[in-house]
């Protein structure tokens, strides 16, 4: 308890520093704004601030979803037909090495303004790690219980769903946790591909207004979310895996 | 001996050079966007060395993400091609910058659409808008449309179109030309239609007029030296951009700048004087739309000055 009171007493007074340097030196706020200019841009914005963000996050959570999914099911893939597996792995490491920055606006080409290659665009750096990390703690199975399985002839989805994947669960999670924090920076990326809602599109206006104090309170909401989405994925986590 | 000659020769055209660039006075200039007929005049000035008459040395820089007002408002560029509805904003948020000179006399830009839009004056706000998202221009659009207009930030322009947007905000010497190049049927609805204002037009920042007017000055003589030979010969100018920028089709370039060249000087053939009426209209126009806070108009009305050309 004293621990979290230090931690948020800390916190409050970074902020009461960085007001009164920042005061001191009498920086304009297009330079560097001051904890209380972002207060008032955010009272003054509050209404166009929680759509946006919940723009945002709705494309973060859909493509978290996509990849937990799409994750899961490459991974059975690969671990199923083993002659591809390296051949997918290399070409999946392959895809993250292309910078998004070229693809972005190629995306919108390709599939317009819509949701969708938004999703896709969080759904193709999410899903990564997830793959990786998954494919590897499935070749890593107990070799023992896997040919029981085998013997009894118990059918695939049986296997996954009683051996592999409560075996990786804890992998599977951690996996997730990575590619949380992906989440909403892609999601906000993708908005820099042609938008006309989201935290992204709110990023790129302010930048080009000048209005910094809403570039710094975008920074601020995105490092928010993501700390929540990682304290709800603990609890799921602490709930879900009772085994281990 | 020859060998030696060639050395000699080569040792002197080094010391000169050096001597030359060491007494020059070097200033950036930060444009708006990429590199197009707007700016001829200041590769013209570079190339026929009316700068280097002056005694600077210029060196011309892409904007970067972070903007041009505010480069030149820290002084990171000494100069920057901006517009009349950037520096209002600009200086609505405090910064410390004027317009010294206008590029073009009359205010060239509007609202261009593929024919097949269908985009009229009538119908705009039904339409969707892709521009690249400045406070000042999303309000533009919406008092055009008299609505507030579907607006999407980061298209890929009126060339590359099948985006999904309806119309985009160009100047008619750049996207107009390249469209009838190109036998793309369009429809365009001049900007003075709605309001007039300069854009673009030349910037500097306080530091550089409080302790260095005569750099300015200097500046701008050479700019406007620039700009009227280019008003003269576009033929010329076109070339000497196509030199500095060949990534761009030349044929294109040539057919902008014949366009354009008009528009660089003023009916007496001078360049870069800006009117009274048209700053204050718009300021005027800017305030009672609530796109710039009541107390700085007098601010932003004395922030531009024909002194130094």
């Amino acid at each position: 308890m004293t621990k979290k009171v230090a931690n948020i007493a800390f916190i409050l007074f970074g902020f009461v520093l960085w007001e009164l340097i920042v005061t001191i030196l009498n920086v304009q706020p297009y330079i560097f704004p001051k904890p209380s200019d972002m207060l008032s841009e955010f009272f003054d914005n509050i209404d166009i601030i929680i759509s946006n963000t919940l723009f945002t996050l709705t494309i973060a959570i859909i493509g978290l979803l996509f990849s937990i999914v799409i994750g899961l099911i490459i991974a059975i893939i690969i671990n199923e037909v083993k002659v591809i597996r390296n051949a997918i792995l290399n070409i999946l490491q392959i895809t993250q090495m292309v910078p998004i920055v070229a693809i972005a606006p190629l995306f919108a080409i390709w599939f317009g303004y819509g949701i969708m290659p938004k999703v896709t665009l969080v759904t193709f750096v999410c899903s990564f790690p997830i793959i990786l990390n998954l494919s590897d703690s499935f070749i890593n199975i107990d070799k023992d219980k896997l040919d029981d399985l085998t013997m009894l002839k118990t059918p695939l989805i049986t296997k996954y769903i009683y051996l592999y994947i409560p075996n990786s669960a804890y992998v599977l999670f951690v996996s997730i946790k990575v590619a949380v924090t992906y989440a909403m920076i892609s999601a906000l990326f993708s908005e820099y591909m042609g938008s006309e809602k989201g935290l992204g599109l709110l990023l790129q206006k302010s930048l080009s207004s000048y209005n910094t104090s809403m570039v710094f309170l975008i920074i601020v909401i995105i490092i928010i979310i993501t700390l929540l989405l990682n304290k709800v994925l603990d609890l799921i986590k602490n709930n879900v895996i009772t085994w281990s | 001996m020859k060998k030696l000659l060639v050395l000699l020769i080569a040792f002197v055209v080094i010391l000169t050079g050096c001597k030359n660039t060491d007494d020059l006075t070097k200033v950036k200039v930060m444009l708006d966007y990429v590199p197009n007929t707007n700016h001829t005049g200041l590769y013209v000035a570079q190339d026929l060395g009316f700068f280097e008459d002056e005694g600077l040395e210029v060196e011309i820089l892409n904007p970067g993400e972070s903007g041009t007002e505010v480069a030149v408002d820290q002084n990171i560029a000494q100069f920057g091609v901006s517009y009349e509805e950037n520096l209002s904003m600009a200086v609505d948020k405090g910064m410390n910058i004027t317009s010294i000179a206008a590029v073009l006399q009359e205010n060239t830009s509007g609202f261009v659409s593929r024919k097949e839009s269908n985009v009229t004056k009538e119908n705009l706000g039904d339409k969707t808008y892709c521009g690249w998202g400045t406070e000042i221009e999303e309000n533009l659009v919406n008092y055009a449309a008299g609505k507030k207009v579907k607006q999407v930030v980061g298209s890929n322009g009126f060339m590359n179109g099948g985006d999904g947007c309806d119309f985009y905000w160009e100047y008619a010497a750049w996207s107009l030309v390249e469209a009838k190049m190109a036998g793309i049927d369009f429809n365009f609805i001049p900007i003075t239609d709605y309001i007039d204002f300069y854009s673009p037009i030349i910037i500097t920042n306080q530091k550089m007029l409080d302790e260095q007017p005569k750099v300015v000055k200097k500046f701008m003589k050479a700019v406007k030296k620039g700009y009227e030979y280019s008003s003269t010969n576009p033929e010329d100018s076109a070339e000497i951009f196509s030199k500095a920028n060949p990534d761009y089709e030349k044929d294109f370039i040539l057919e902008s700048s014949k366009f354009i060249a008009p528009y660089y000087v003023d009916d007496k053939g001078e360049f870069g004087n800006q009117d009274k009426v048209v700053w204050t209209n718009f300021t005027s126009f800017l305030k009672e739309n609530k796109m710039i806070n009541e107390e700085n108009v007098d601010k932003i009305n004395n922030s531009y000055t024909n002194e130094y050309l």
